[in-house]
């Protein structure tokens, strides 16, 4: 690079014009630009140490005092660069976090909540329960067939007994698409309670056997508030030597104030099934009125909320064991119903469906 | 059964109120569902008689009447706009500050300028049912003193009985009474029949013959004349509308009647109507028919018992008797028919008819041998006192011989140890006598021997009578005992993966959805199954057209869900269900891993379903909205496997002629394990079906097979050391055809990369000139965990064989 000759006073007068402009360059510069200043300033090319390197070509005469005068420039100018490299360490930051408030009002991003549907979070809290006292959970199909759902709990064909519970029945293969579906020839229907999964556990397990039984059963039932068609039941089971239908008693007592609290009132009461005997009924004191009577209890001041009572020995029999040995009880109950006392539910037809502004009222809770 | 509580007072003293009752009722097994009490409302209401009925002076449709309430009293003036009405009748008068149903409160006031002082009741003001038109109009003669409370001629206390199958013996007001004597130490009073008969021989003019013994093992009959078949009287049609019947005539009437204070079912046929009187007990012929008494014509097969005469079916056995021998107002001449029959075979009858009855409820649960007689000759007591007939001697009765009581017997030690109260002999006969049940004989040993009632026919072994005995010494009366028993063995619980699923799904953000099993043919078909598959399985006798297969796939119910809440305007559902699907497959040698079944080759497999629709979060400021796709459908399947910690899933992009026919076909893949087997489907719903279910955007669903998933979880983790070397972290820049899956190149990493690899993730993609045509450049970042610091050579041992394996299979160019 060739070097224009330059006359000392106009060296002079560059060198001022550096040093009166480089306040002004500096004012506002961001950290990026002061590096860039610094190199157009002081950089290899840069302003002023091209002017530095003029000096040479300077008259001897004026050479000392134009050199003081550049050597004074440059160090005012690399002082001002470093002062304000000073300021932008500090006032800068300050100024970025003033520029970067937000509006600590403002709501948050959504996240999503899923929620879990009350009969199953029933399921598991009563699973959990049992657990406790020594039960396990054993489970069975929903297509059974009459033998296992009806006949080995002692409820032969033509059993007055079988309107308790009105049947969905399995088409025959084929006769459906044939337009005349008829009942399977081979009695498959669908559970209509969870009580054949009793014979199951019985042959399955040796005792002493301690199960719960959940799951979905089948009724050919017309569907309102407090009945569907298809529905969720848990069905336990105990048999070993000596359980006696007080254990029972004092079970399902404990089991209620487990589930309703501490202070539930309970009334234990004959009632029928084919197979049990002898039958129990299960109530606890009215939830909705405390048991003054209200319409939710047919003023009785109770609700039923289970049927229990002792394995029949025919039902022994059948699940493989003898009854002049064995003994033990068994119990089943509606987890729907249960999911509305507990929740105040007013219709057992929420439980069946998607819509989630019922299902997302749903949390953990306590 | 409705018992309304006067008439059972015939048969037992009750001093418990109606309340206690109740109770005591109810926790002896009899459980009472409700009480009535009709009159409770009503104060102020009395028997008067219409003096005078006249034109209201300003009013075409009002009456003004002169009702006399009190013999020699001053008749009250009381305006009324009934037609019904005509001087002479005994009508309800409210009186002036009498209350009615419904806090009716009934004022002297002014109607069209007459003061009224009172009302006139009608039956619906009264609530005793029936139409408001006409006023109640309780006779015509001197049937009430004037001024009698209404309250004692109407008011009752009905009690809403549920008896249990097995209790038969229950289904009447002397079956009652014998469990209110029983539970409170009163005497039952059953009704003392006596009976006036004439010289005429009941078997000159009635025969019977029966051809199955086993179907109806007793049969009894009476003959009456000079029957007078006109209307009951008013006590008695008073109480079987309480008890929920319709008053007919004067003998069906009385058949009814003793149908519910003795529990006997009973027919009245027109003698004139049966040839020679003679019956026959057959069952039907095939093709045969016959008119029932709702005029019903009724097809019969060889599965039915009918009454019959030389001839014809007169009668279904046990069910509804025939209208040609029907009774009517002008018979004179009647048999009665009390009989047993094979309560099977009238319960198949009158289901195969859609004819439940009185009468068939009451045979099918059983009537014991020694009822038949007895209300026989009950009703025809009654018969003769109300329709003034002449009663035949004798009753033609196929079976009089008394029967011998049923014996059973138990150990004294087996019974308490089945009800957990302490027992002896002793003790056992003195709780089952006021059943009526007999101890005949209590041994050293220990074993109890009991005479059972006849009417008890639920109690044939030794756990019946130990029900019995509980119920005697009262359920409320059992100690409890807190819970102890030998514990089983530790089982694991089936049910614990399958509700971890839930909770992990949920923290997610996903909601559950618990659909119906049962779904529609057009679900199927909507969804683009085919709902004619052999493989489904089928309800034969569906409530309704929406609710006749068992879902064979989820995605119609998910599809469903998502389109229930776009329903309800709720655009961005995101949904799972863990649920069954049912299958048929008769000829599969071997269940599918985890099926349940009861055979006969039908099976159930637990699935979890994933549907999502519409944004994940709504679009707010500064947070664009993300829509649900398939990248977002595998992030979530991947969390859940992370979660259960499952292997990472792989996927492959379904071929068309295995796609899922739901899912579009660009977007359809199938979720595989580490051995390679497919264990579930996901993808985008194609834009077709989607339009079918009323779906907007892009949903996108997935279905999982929850054994074969859980198979991937392991038993247990073993956890390794945390090693003190940090990971390391290296890229690698590949170029591949554009048609390589991308699921292969991440095989093929983590395949080859050894144990060391701890992640490896696709972090960018790129298409352009600078790689060619028809090439695509993928950058993958890997992590590294080395046992020791510095370890480097082996990561550069594993990135070769890495590099060697993508070259070699998949002709990759490594950059």
């Amino acid at each position: 690079m060739t070097i224009e000759p330059m006359t000392a006073g106009d060296l002079r007068l560059a060198l001022e014009r550096v040093r009166t402009s480089v306040h002004e360059r500096l004012e506002g510069a961001d950290t990026a630009k002061l590096e860039a200043l610094r190199l157009d300033l002081l950089g290899r090319s840069g302003e002023l140490t091209l002017l530095l390197r003029r000096l040479g070509a300077v008259d001897a005469a004026e050479r000392p005092a134009i050199g003081q005068l550049a050597n004074e420039v440059r160090r005012e100018v690399e002082a001002a660069i470093a002062e304000r490299a000073q300021e932008l360490q500090s006032g800068d930051l300050e100024r970025r976090l003033a520029r970067e408030r937000i509006d600590m009002t403002a709501p948050g991003v959504l996240v999503r909540v899923g929620h879990l549907h009350p009969t199953m979070t029933v399921e598991r809290e009563l699973r959990e329960i049992l657990h406790a006292f020594g039960f396990e959970v054993f489970e069975g199909p929903e297509i059974e067939d009459d033998w296992w759902n009806f006949e080995a709990l002692n409820i032969p064909p033509d059993h007055p007994a079988r309107d308790l519970w009105d049947t969905l029945y399995v088409a025959e293969p084929g006769s459906w698409e044939a337009g005349e579906p008829r009942p399977a020839e081979d009695g498959t229907i669908l559970r209509t309670h969870t009580s054949p999964v009793q014979i199951r556990a019985m042959r399955t397990l040796a005792p002493p056997i301690r199960v719960i039984m959940p799951g979905r059963c089948f009724r050919y039932e017309a569907v309102d508030a407090s009945h569907n068609f298809e529905f969720f039941q848990v069905e336990g089971l105990v048999v070993d030597r000596d359980t006696s239908l007080a254990d029972l008693k004092g079970m399902l007592e404990e089991f209620a104030r487990a589930l309703y609290g501490e202070g539930t009132k309970t009334r234990f009461r004959p009632g029928y099934y084919p197979f049990t005997e002898p039958s129990v009924a299960f109530d606890i004191g009215c939830l909705v009125c405390g048991g003054s009577g209200c319409a939710a209890c047919k003023r009785s001041g109770w609700m039923t909320i289970l049927g229990a009572g002792m394995v029949h020995p025919a039902v022994l029999r059948n699940g493989g064991l003898d009854p002049d040995e064995y003994q033990g009880y068994a119990w089943g109950m509606g987890l729907d119903r249960i999911t509305l006392l507990r929740y105040g539910i007013a219709d057992l037809r929420l439980l069946m469906g998607a819509d989630l502004r019922f299902v997302s009222q749903f949390s953990e809770g306590r | 059964m409705r018992v309304p509580l006067a008439w059972l007072r015939d048969y037992v003293d009750v001093e418990l109120s109606p309340a206690e009752l109740r109770e005591e009722l109810t926790v002896r097994g009899m459980e009472v569902t409700a009480v009535e009490v009709s009159g409770a409302e009503w104060s102020d209401v009395v028997v008067g008689r219409l003096l005078e009925v006249r034109r209201h002076p300003d009013a075409d449709t009002l009456w003004v009447t002169n009702v006399l309430t009190e013999e020699g009293g001053e008749p009250l003036e009381i305006v009324c706009g009934a037609q019904n009405i005509a001087p002479g009748q005994l009508v309800p008068v409210a009186l002036p500050g009498a209350t009615l149903p419904g806090d009716r409160r009934i004022t002297r006031t002014k109607i069209r300028g007459v003061v009224s002082n009172g009302m006139l009741c009608s039956p619906r003001e009264l609530d005793l049912g029936g139409d408001a038109d006409g006023i109640q109009i309780l006779g015509t003669n001197r049937e009430y003193a004037l001024g009698t409370d209404l309250r004692t001629i109407y008011g009752d206390v009905v009690l809403d009985v549920d008896v249990k199958p097995n209790r038969g013996d229950a289904l009447s007001m002397v079956g009652l009474a014998r469990e209110v004597a029983a539970l409170t130490g009163a005497v039952l009073r059953k009704p003392s029949v006596s009976l006036l008969e004439t010289d005429e021989q009941t078997s000159a003019h009635v025969s019977v013959t029966i051809d199955e013994q086993q179907l109806c093992p007793r049969f009894t009959a009476r003959w009456f004349s000079d029957v007078s078949n006109g209307p009951s009287p008013d006590w008695m049609q008073r109480r079987l509308v309480a008890a929920g019947m319709r008053p007919v005539s004067a003998v069906v009437d009385v058949t009814n009647y003793v149908m519910h204070e003795l529990g006997q079912p009973m027919h009245a046929y027109d003698a004139d109507t049966v040839p020679d009187g003679r019956i026959v007990v057959r069952r039907a012929r095939s093709g045969e028919a016959l008119e029932t008494i709702d005029h019903e014509r009724r097809a019969l097969d060889e599965g039915m018992l009918v009454i019959a005469d030389g001839s014809r079916a007169i009668g279904l056995a046990g069910i509804m008797g025939g209208a040609e021998t029907e009774v009517t107002a002008n018979t004179t001449r009647v048999i009665l028919e009390s009989a047993v029959f094979h309560g099977p075979t009238i319960r198949n009858t009158a289901r195969k008819l859609g004819l439940r009855s009185e009468a068939s409820m009451r045979h099918e649960k059983g009537i014991s041998w020694d009822v038949p007689r007895y209300a026989a000759d009950r009703a025809a007591q009654l018969i003769a006192e109300i329709s003034a007939a002449s009663v035949a001697r004798g009753i033609v009765d196929n079976d009089p011989a008394p029967k011998a009581r049923r014996v059973v017997r138990g150990e004294v030690a087996r019974t308490e140890r089945l009800l957990g109260i302490p027992l002896d002999a002793g003790r056992i006969g003195e709780l089952l006598r006021p059943l009526e049940f007999e101890l005949a004989e209590a041994d050293e040993s220990g074993t109890w021997e009991v005479a059972v009632p006849p009417h008890r026919l639920d109690v044939v072994e030794a756990a019946d009578v130990a029900e019995e005995i509980a119920r005697a010494h009262g359920y409320p009366l059992i100690p409890g005992r807190l819970p102890r028993a030998a514990l089983p063995p530790y089982r694991a619980d089936p049910s614990e993966l399958r509700h971890r699923v839930r909770r992990i799904m949920a923290g997610l953000g996903l909601s559950e959805v618990v659909t119906h099993a049962l779904i529609a043919p057009e679900d199927l078909s909507r969804t683009g199954y085919d709902p004619k598959d052999p493989g489904i399985v089928r309800v034969a006798n569906p409530l309704s057209e929406a609710h006749v297969l068992l879902r064979p796939v989820l995605y119609p119910s998910l599809l469903a869900s998502l389109a229930e809440n776009v329903r309800q305007r709720r655009l961005d559902p995101w949904i799972f269900e863990i649920g069954k699907t049912y299958h048929y497959a008769p000829d599969m040698r071997r269940l599918p891993l985890g099926a349940e079944t009861a055979g006969k080759g039908r099976f159930e497999v637990w699935h979890l379903g994933i549907a999502l629709l519409g944004a994940e979060t709504p679009a707010a400021v500064g947070s664009p909205s993300r829509e649900a796709d398939v990248a977002r459908l595998k992030g979530l399947i991947e969390a859940l496997h992370t979660a259960l910690g499952a292997p990472t899933p792989s996927y492959r992009a379904e071929p068309e002629e295995e796609r899922h026919p739901h899912l579009h076909p660009g977007r359809a893949g199938g979720l595989v394990d580490p051995d390679g087997h497919d264990y579930g489907s996901l993808g985008e719903v194609d834009p077709r079906i989607a339009e079918a279910w009323g779906l907007p955007y892009r949903p996108v669903v997935a279905a999982i097979n929850l054994p074969q998933l859980f198979a991937l979880v392991p038993d247990a983790f073993r956890v390794a050391a945390v090693p003190a070397a940090q990971p390391i972290d290296r890229d690698l820049a590949v170029v591949l055809d554009d048609t390589t899956p991308v699921g292969e190149l991440l095989r093929l990493v983590r395949a080859n990369a050894g144990a060391m690899l701890i992640e490896a993730r696709l972090f960018d993609e790129y298409r352009g000139a600078q790689v060619g045509a028809g090439r695509v450049s993928y950058a993958v970042s890997l992590r590294f965990q080395p046992e020791t610091a510095g370890d480097e050579r082996a990561i550069e041992k594993a990135l070769n064989r890495i590099r060697g394996a993508l070259t070699h299979h998949l002709g990759a160019e490594i950059r």
